[in-house]
């Protein structure tokens, strides 16, 4: 009798399980599941469904703000990238910091409206953070003499790997975070 | 080179060529109403001074890229401009041209460049943050890092024309100061456990 009893809810158990991973259900039984007790079933982790653009807008040294560029990290692809891709590296890197920096964002927005300025909420409290601090150096150091301030943002732009950096149609992205504007040179403006 | 005073700069009409039929940016200078001869200060390091010659310098957010001199003659002129790099802003390029006595020339500068048409994510970024506000206070939160605040101009498409809008903005310190108050807040020993609050079991 309590080997039915056991074996009734082991099978409970596997078919919520199941259910758990339809990707529509996920969320749900994810708010309802507070002890995570039904697991998330991924063999592997889950594939990235958005490419994370790295977009930068300067302030120039006679009061100029430019418009929003998007940042080539390790130059751009080229054919023979499916057997000697060098610069895979340095893009693995900014996908990871951008990531962490979006999921950082989100987790301290703590659900609330975003505030349109300068920078995003979570922006002020997170500028001593390691991966915040990375990104600002390397933009910092790819800034021209004329840049004396500059401001970055990070974009999930999804099926662009499909359709295409410059599809005319609208792409479905989100502006993940967005930093405060600093200085490019140390000791310089203010 | 810094930047330059705003005296007497004008900004640069920006023209992007459609047909892509120039690989190098171009400038296109008119108006001079004398005869004019163009050519590059590296090639020509000691411009001629003579009364007749206007000097120009086209400038990057007010730091000076390319400069020459327009001799007497011809009243248009056009050079290629190789410091004219594909990422900079056409909003950024302004151009001062003056007689050897020092006094404004009326020339218009024109500059031609290939085109660079907006990736899905600019036009996006464009669209949904274009905004700047204004900050007329530093939040409490970044007074520490605060570098200073600036002017700054930023020109907009209002209706079928364009404008220019000030905003003071809030400008935060440089990575190396904000990663050396990161170093020494680690190493900063960690305050000490403060003491359990003693307390009575009511009986």
């Amino acid at each position: 009798m309590l080997s039915w009893i056991v074996g009734a809810l082991l099978a409970a158990w596997f078919l919520i399980t199941v259910v758990r991973n339809l990707p529509p259900l996920r969320a749900a039984f994810l708010r309802l599941d507070a002890g995570r007790l039904i697991p998330d079933w991924a063999l592997f982790a889950r594939p990235r469904t958005a490419d994370m653009v790295l977009l930068r807008r300067d302030l120039l040294h006679d009061g100029t703000l430019t418009s929003w560029q998007e940042v080539e990290v390790a130059g751009p692809r080229r054919w023979y990238n499916f057997i000697w891709n060098p610069d895979l590296g340095p893009r693995r890197g900014f996908l990871s910091l951008a990531s962490i920096i979006g999921l950082i964002a989100r987790r301290d927005q703590g659900g609330q409206p975003q505030a349109l300025g300068q920078g995003t909420r979570t922006a002020l409290p997170g500028m001593t953070g390691v991966h915040y601090l990375t990104v600002l150096h390397y933009l910092s150091l790819r800034s021209h003499a004329a840049v004396e301030a500059t401001q970055f943002m990070i974009m999930a732009v999804r099926n662009q790997s499909v359709t295409g950096r410059y599809a005319a149609d609208e792409p479905v992205s989100s502006i993940e975070f967005v930093s405060e504007m600093h200085l490019v040179r140390p000791g310089a403006g203010g | 080179m810094g930047p330059q005073p705003a005296q007497a700069r004008q900004r640069v009409t920006v023209v992007e060529d459609e047909n892509a039929a120039l690989r190098k940016p171009r400038l296109l200078l008119r108006g001079s109403g004398k005869r004019a001869a163009l050519h590059s200060p590296d090639a020509h390091p000691a411009a001629p001074h003579s009364p007749d010659v206007v000097t120009w310098q086209l400038c990057y957010g007010g730091v000076p890229i390319a400069t020459g001199s327009l001799g007497s003659g011809e009243e248009v002129a056009f050079t290629d401009i190789d410091a004219i790099e594909p990422s900079m802003d056409s909003a950024g390029f302004s151009f001062v041209a003056r007689t050897a006595t020092g006094e404004a020339a009326a020339i218009e500068a024109i500059c031609v460049r290939p085109p660079r048409p907006p990736t899905r994510a600019e036009s996006t970024a464009r669209a949904k943050w274009a905004g700047l506000r204004d900050q007329q206070e530093t939040p409490a939160a970044g007074r520490q890092f605060l570098a200073g605040t600036r002017e700054v101009t930023r020109t907009v498409p209002a209706g079928s024309q364009t404008q220019t809008r000030s905003r003071c903005v809030c400008v935060y310190q440089h990575v190396a100061v904000l990663l050396a108050h990161r170093r020494r807040r680690v190493r900063e020993p960690a305050p000490p456990p403060r003491p359990a609050i003693q307390t009575e079991r009511v009986r």
